[in-house]
């Protein structure tokens, strides 16, 4: 009977250590579920007057075969520190020329990059102050809230009000 | 005589743990183009490099990285990092395209390539994100004749 059990156990390490990569794996390919802090881009997410802590979907796939459009909402890496990571809005993309919500100057959005901004202006540290950002740091696109239930699905994907009269977009479409 | 779902449970197995071990560990791949020459060859050499180095932030002037092309995010970029940026950030650098190695913000890398007259780099698109850094190169495996360690001094053009 001890030998029976040795070997169960044995089992069960093996599988807790090849979960290991192949978690790391889905989550680098597939995606994630993330916890947003901070309110830059409430109401849509974490909405102020609640006390939640939104859990989003970090969708990776679709990365790979899709490319960002304005509009979307996007994880992406903080330009100024790696290990941060910001939840914000692509407003603009290369090509486009946007005001600035602070200093109504207008910017020429370069070749591979895009401007970003959270919903929320007055909490948001994103392109107005970091100016447009390379593409390449978007890691996911944020579609979905799976918690608190009462605000479960899908992200409206479009370009905010706010936004979009101070886009002027590239002629090429 | 394995069932096919071991099969397949398998090919997962070996799969991940080949990723893991590429995007955590060490990595092969072509560099081609001539920004690095003569250190690298234009035409294509095929080098190792380690994704340890980035995410410590143990990053050096003078080491030669592996980055995500700020120009274009599916390709990416070779070039020898010339400064790690250390300066307290503030927004002159894009508001008016100030685009000097003198002034690199912390959290960001100035790259340029190693042959200066053809070479798109930080000179072009400013000083790039530490996050888009993906590796450091340390070995050229090809050509088999010029197999050799890369480190943090350029070669220097004999023509």
């Amino acid at each position: 009977m001890k030998w029976l059990s040795w070997h169960a156990l044995e089992e069960v390490i093996k599988g807790c250590l090849w979960s290991i990569p192949i978690t790391i794996t889905f989550c680098d390919v597939i995606g994630t579920v993330a916890k947003v802090e901070g309110y830059s881009m409430s109401p849509t997410v974490n909405p102020k007057a609640g006390t939640n802590v939104d859990l989003v979907w970090v969708d990776r796939i679709s990365l790979l075969f899709k490319d960002i459009r304005r509009g979307e909402v996007v994880v992406l890496a903080c330009p100024y520190n790696k290990n941060r990571k910001l939840i914000k809005r692509v407003v603009a993309l290369e090509g486009d020329h946007i005001w600035s919500r602070t200093e109504s100057r207008l910017t020429y959005i370069p070749l591979g990059h895009c401007w970003v901004e959270g919903d929320e202006g007055d909490k948001s540290t994103d392109s107005n102050q970091l100016g447009p950002i390379p593409q390449a740091l978007i890691e996911g696109r944020v579609s979905f809230i799976i918690w608190p239930w009462k605000r479960w699905g899908r992200i409206p994907q479009v370009p905010q009000g706010s936004s979009e009269n101070r886009l002027i977009p590239s002629k090429v479409v | 005589m394995k069932s096919a779902s071991q099969s397949l449970l398998f090919l997962v197995k070996f799969g991940c743990s080949f990723y893991v071990l590429q995007k955590y560990g060490v990595e092969a791949s072509v560099c081609v183009g001539p920004s690095m020459e003569p250190t690298l060859n234009a035409q294509g050499d095929i080098v190792i490099f380690e994704h340890i180095s980035p995410r410590w932030g143990t990053l050096q002037p003078g080491d030669v990285v592996v980055a995500k092309s700020p120009s274009n995010p599916h390709s990416y970029i070779c070039k020898r990092v010339k400064v790690v940026g250390d300066k307290p950030f503030s927004s002159r650098f894009w508001k008016y395209r100030q685009r000097t190695p003198q002034y690199v913000p912390r959290g960001y890398i100035w790259l340029q390539g190693d042959n200066a007259d053809n070479s798109t780099d930080s000179r072009e698109y400013g000083p790039v994100p530490e996050a888009l850094i993906v590796g450091r190169v340390f070995l050229r495996i090809w050509p088999m004749s010029q197999i050799e360690w890369i480190g943090r001094s350029p070669k220097i053009s004999t023509s």
